[in-house]
This record gives C-alpha cells, structure tokens and sequence, in this order.
C-alpha cells in the first residue's frame, strides 16, 4: 500500500511514530543505551520494522469512521502518518474503490453492454495466436 | 543507581520500551525502507519514574520485572543508621 499527501502530493516518504524496545546496560552508577541484541536477532530492528508494518496494515484495513475527515479535498486520511517532504499532516491512504448503493440487478444491467464488449475482446486474445502460445 | 532483577538477580542488561519517530519511505518493489529514527522520550526520566506509569523496565535475560533503586548509597546508609539504633537499644 501507499500513501498520499494532501498538499504536495508526495507519495514516497513519510513519518509516524511506533514504540520500540531498547537495551539498557548498567555501568559504574550510569546507564548505557543499546539496540537490544540477542545472537541471532536485532530485537529492537525487529520491533521497529513489526510495529511500522502493523500500523500501516491496520491503516490499510481501517474503516473511514476511524479516520478524520478534511472537508477542503472531501478525502478521509489517516491520524498516524505524516508527510516527511512538506511535513503536513494529512495523509490519507490508498482510495478504495466503492460500489454505486443500488441492487445488483441494476448494476448488472447497466454494464450489461460494458461486460459483451469485454467477452468480445477476451475472444478475440483467446483466437489470436499471441493467445494460443501462451497457454 | 542501581536496576536489579529479583527472580534472577541480573543486575546488567534490561530491555525499556521506548516511542520513536520513524521516517521511511515506500520502494518501487513494493517494500519500505526506514531512513530515519528518532528517540521521542528520555529514557532517563522514564526510569526514574519507574512505578509511576504502566511501562515496565524488563530484565532481558528471564523477562522479570526490574527493581531500581536509584540512590543505592541511601539504602547502605539507611541499613548503617538502623544497625547503630539497634545496637545502642
């Protein structure tokens, strides 16, 4: 998935914030402050990269009610997320695309002349011969 | 200061839960690299409230919840002061 800027439009990089875990080592009265590392693991690289993948799946799968509204793009985005380029704060994540509300009957019918041409040219691939030497 | 675990007395390497601000970017291959981090809180001061918020300085050996006695001189003098009440009575 990817996200957008509402303001400059940028697609690419972005900030949030995640928790992570850190190591802390106890030396002669201080503290010292590490990546937590076990042999064959980088814990805190691990927690890090496992909460950022978490935050942007569930921004995938979140609902618009979970989300604010800006009334200046009429788009939903996202309350975690914001742009690294400009440093604004409305980022909204991928449209989805939406079923017009009417029966499916309806719908059916409307694309009726839209799905023909559509067989028509998936007949046409499956007779030319560029077709046949795929499958 | 002194941190501690009571169930296996390790006195040297705990873990801290600690909030950052990640800045990452999406590849074209559809994955994501993390470009930059940044530390959101002071871990000093989240240790020494140690018992006063829901987060807990765990011990990374057995996973135990740590003890942490920042002035650990006090706790001798106070052992000093107590044995001398005791010894004078």
């Amino acid at each position: 998935m990817n996200l957008l800027c509402l303001r400059c439009g940028n697609a690419t990089y972005f900030e949030t914030e995640v928790e992570t875990v850190v190591e802390v080592t106890v030396i002669e009265g201080g503290i010292k402050i590490e990546n937590a590392l076990y042999p064959d693991l980088d814990y805190t690289a691990e927690t890090l990269g496992d909460n950022l993948n978490d935050l942007l799946e569930y921004t995938d799968r979140q609902a618009e009610s979970d989300m604010l509204f800006d009334a200046d793009t009429d788009t939903y985005y996202s309350r975690y997320f914001k742009c690294a380029r400009c440093g604004h704060n409305k980022v909204a994540p991928p449209l989805k695309p939406k079923r017009p509300e009417l029966p499916l009957a309806d719908e059916l019918a409307q694309h009726h002349e839209e799905y023909s041409h559509l067989r028509k040219e998936r007949q046409h691939y499956a007779d030319n011969l560029s077709g046949l030497r795929e499958q | 200061m002194q941190i501690t675990c009571p169930v296996c007395g390790n006195n040297k390497r705990f873990l801290v839960p600690l909030w950052v601000r990640v800045t990452f970017k999406f590849n074209e291959d559809g994955t994501i690299s993390i470009l930059h981090v940044r530390q959101l809180e002071s871990l000093e001061d989240k240790i020494t409230d140690q018992g006063k918020t829901s987060f807990a300085v765990t011990c990374k050996e057995c996973g135990g919840e740590a003890e942490i006695n920042l002035n650990e001189y006090e706790s001798i003098e106070q052992e000093k002061r107590q044995r001398a009440v005791l010894e004078e009575s």
